[in-house]
């Protein structure tokens, strides 16, 4: 169902190559050139703040700048969805629930990435993915006034089975582990509603209130959080396949101040947030070791702390 | 506690840092008896390899006491003395049961997995001591050394055997085992191996020890062909003689059955460092940085194997793909699969069918391994294996 339009757009802004994709379908020639050059205002500067923390040096930095754009190879090849919500799309979506169309609630765990991704959206995301507002039928939240929503997300394969995997993020289990970037979740007595304290950029905090809006137990889970500025809509999925359950994992992201936010983002300077779809990733990662493994694997030694000689 | 950190290129120095703690459930406190210095080591050292902090602790050859275990760990307790495979291994994931535990999924942390992912499309797993792409796990250099998922990776040494039996489980023992048994070796077969540091000696004993009619190594340090005739192996020493001529001759022309290119990225320099710099300005690597593989891809028969031990990080221009087509060859390499052969190799060490003594040169103190580093470095002829005390 997906033709160029939208994913090569999306390409495009992700290596920061500048100017249209040849390949691009002629809905897409104006918004990839309209991202292309976007991209060209930031693209010198390292993309995500998280490795330019893990790694120390100007240099190393640059690596990791490296690293992440090439991440989006090892997206694609591992399967993982990236969508440009422009038209709709979402890549490989044959298979996979869309959340066009749909109300969406609230899970638990799931609901602690979308979350997180959403606030990290806020920091970094308005930067360059706000969309123009061309946008299929099937898309939700036309407001035409307003940047087109991005749905973003990844996937991964655990050895669980899809009803365990439901249980540990129907009841928000251990999701601060997984999900760094969140300080607390706090189910009320209605625990299809929950509320979250976001860890943003700079020490700040942010609420949301999330809301599953559809649960099915073993398969499903759908999810409306509200809140500034990380409000989004998301939803987790479990399927059997013959090496474990295929976890997936979408969420859509308003930019939060619609391409005008994005646009004084960047000029306002570096970033300070991390790609969403990366917080993403991290943290199907994270969930994935602790199911199989019982723990998530942290090398973070104290030796840092060290009194050199 | 005292352990070797890395500073910077050719920079290590002996710091005194906090002791590790417990982890997580299944982490157990090492006090580290013996720990050797790997060629791999040295990339570390040249700083060809990114991901590195200053102050990390290196080192992933290591063996010592357990000291304290976490509330997850089953087989071991405080008091076994074991020896620690380098790869870090979670039992669990597919690649784990599939006995691929250099493959395994869970043992690098989400951070540092997105440097794999994007320079290989995977995330690599977690090794000791080897910088922030496969975890910054600290590493075995030093008195006491945190091992996640105890209860996988670190093998029980009976009493009766010295550290320095053993001590080579940790690395090079297996990956020379692992190398043979990618050559998928026949009984009248000729095996070649590029490289006589420790893992290609290794290669060349795994290879006789599985039944090759002929094993040739491949070398320019007189000291190291030495020790390969010691075990048994004819040598070419590639400053005298023509190597494709020598093969030939020895193999009436057919070439050898399989060939192990245990010299890797190490010899010229082609480390990930250079990776980058290729990946960021699509620069040509230097052709001859490939060159033991290139050789080795033009000698070996027909329809015959190739096994590639040797450490390689990045791209490689002149790649003979034609070659490896056109001949029908077979490339198998990879991490080494530690903890698949620990069991078996050490019931060869006790049966006295593997001795490894033999390649240790150098005895030092912990305190010494900036010394040892430079050494190891400079004097490849004479410096062989260093094993340090902590």
């Amino acid at each position: 169902m997906m033709t160029g339009t939208g994913i090569e757009g999306s390409e495009i802004e992700k290596t920061g190559a500048a100017g249209p994709n040849p390949a691009a379908g002629p809905a897409a020639a104006v918004p990839a050139a309209q991202i292309g050059s976007d991209d060209d205002t930031t693209s010198p500067q390292p993309r995500e703040g998280e490795f330019g923390t893990e790694f120390g040096t100007e240099d190393e930095i640059g690596i990791a700048d490296q690293a992440s754009r090439g991440a989006t190879i090892g997206d694609q090849k591992s399967g993982e969805t990236v969508v440009d919500a422009a038209p709709g799309a979402v890549r490989q979506s044959d298979s996979r629930p869309s959340l066009n169309g749909k109300a969406r609630p609230g899970g638990a765990m799931v609901t602690v990435l979308a979350l997180a991704a959403g606030a990290a959206a806020f920091a970094y995301g308005a930067r360059s993915r706000a969309r123009p507002a061309h946008r299929s039928s099937a898309s939700i939240d036309p407001v035409a006034s307003r940047a087109a929503p991005e749905i973003t997300g990844a996937s991964t394969m655990i050895a669980a089975s899809p009803a365990e995997l439901y249980r540990r993020w129907r009841n928000y289990e251990r999701f601060e582990d997984v999900l760094p970037e969140v300080e607390r979740v706090a189910p009320r007595d209605d625990d299809r509603i929950s509320d979250w304290t976001l860890r943003g950029p700079a020490g700040t905090r942010h609420q949301l209130v999330s809301r599953i809006v559809e649960d099915e137990p073993g398969k499903r889970i759908a999810w409306e959080a509200t809140g500034s500025p990380a409000a989004h809509k998301g939803e987790i999925s479990f399927e059997k396949q013959p090496r474990g359950t295929l976890v997936r994992l979408q969420m859509e992201l308003d930019p939060p101040l619609g391409r005008v936010g994005a646009t004084a983002s960047r000029l306002l300077g570096k970033p300070t947030g991390s790609d969403p779809r990366q917080v993403a990733r991290k943290a199907l990662k994270r969930m994935k070791q602790l199911v199989e493994t019982g723990e998530i694997a942290r090398s973070t030694a104290d030796h840092r702390s060290v009194k050199w000689q | 506690m005292k352990a070797l950190a890395w500073h910077g290129k050719q920079d290590v120095r002996v710091d005194t840092v906090p002791d590790p703690r417990l982890l997580n459930p299944r982490d157990a406190i090492l006090r580290v008896t013996s720990t050797a210095i790997c060629g791999s080591d040295l990339h570390l050292y040249d700083g060809v390899i990114p991901g590195m902090r200053p102050g990390d602790i290196l080192g992933h050859e290591f063996m010592g006491v357990v000291e304290e275990v976490g509330p997850g760990v089953e087989r071991l307790k405080p008091g076994d003395r074991v020896v620690v495979p380098f790869v870090i291994a979670c039992g669990a994931c597919f690649f784990c049961r599939e006995e691929q535990y250099s493959c395994c999924d869970n043992s690098n942390p989400a951070e540092t997995q997105e440097i794999g992912e994007a320079l290989y499309g995977a995330g690599m797993a977690g090794i000791f001591g080897y910088s922030h792409i496969t975890g910054g796990y600290a590493g075995g250099q030093a008195e006491y050394a945190r091992v996640p998922f105890a209860d996988v990776g670190p093998l029980k040494v009976p009493d009766g055997l010295s550290d320095e039996q053993v001590l080579f489980l940790s690395d090079i023992l297996p990956t020379g085992w692992m190398a043979a048994e990618n050559c998928d070796i026949g009984p009248r077969d000729t095996v070649a191996v590029w490289g006589a540091g420790p893992v290609g000696l290794f290669s060349a004993q795994s290879a006789l020890l599985m039944g090759a009619a002929r094993v040739i190594v491949i070398d320019h340090h007189p000291g190291r062909l030495q020790l390969a005739r010691d075990l048994g192996a004819l040598t070419i020493n590639f400053r005298e003689e023509d190597v494709l001529v020598a093969l030939d001759e020895l193999t009436g022309g057919l070439g050898p059955d399989a060939g192990i290119d245990a010299v890797g990225m190490e010899s010229h320099g082609m480390g990930i460092g250079n990776l980058v710099d290729h990946v960021r300005t699509t620069l040509k690597l230097s052709t001859e940085r490939l060159g033991a593989f290139r050789q080795m891809v033009t000698a070996v028969r027909k329809g015959g194997r190739l096994s590639v031990p040797g450490v390689y990080g990045g791209y490689a221009d002149s790649f003979p793909l034609g070659a490896v087509m056109q001949k029908g060859l077979t490339l198998r390499t990879g991490q080494t699969h530690v903890q698949k052969y620990l069991p078996m190799l050490l019931e060869l060490i006790e049966a006295g069918r593997i001795d490894t003594t033999f390649l240790i040169s150098h005895r030092m103190p912990l305190s010494a391994a900036p010394r040892a580093y430079d050494m190891f470095r400079n004097q490849q002829d004479k410096v062989r294996k260093v094993v340090l005390t902590p």
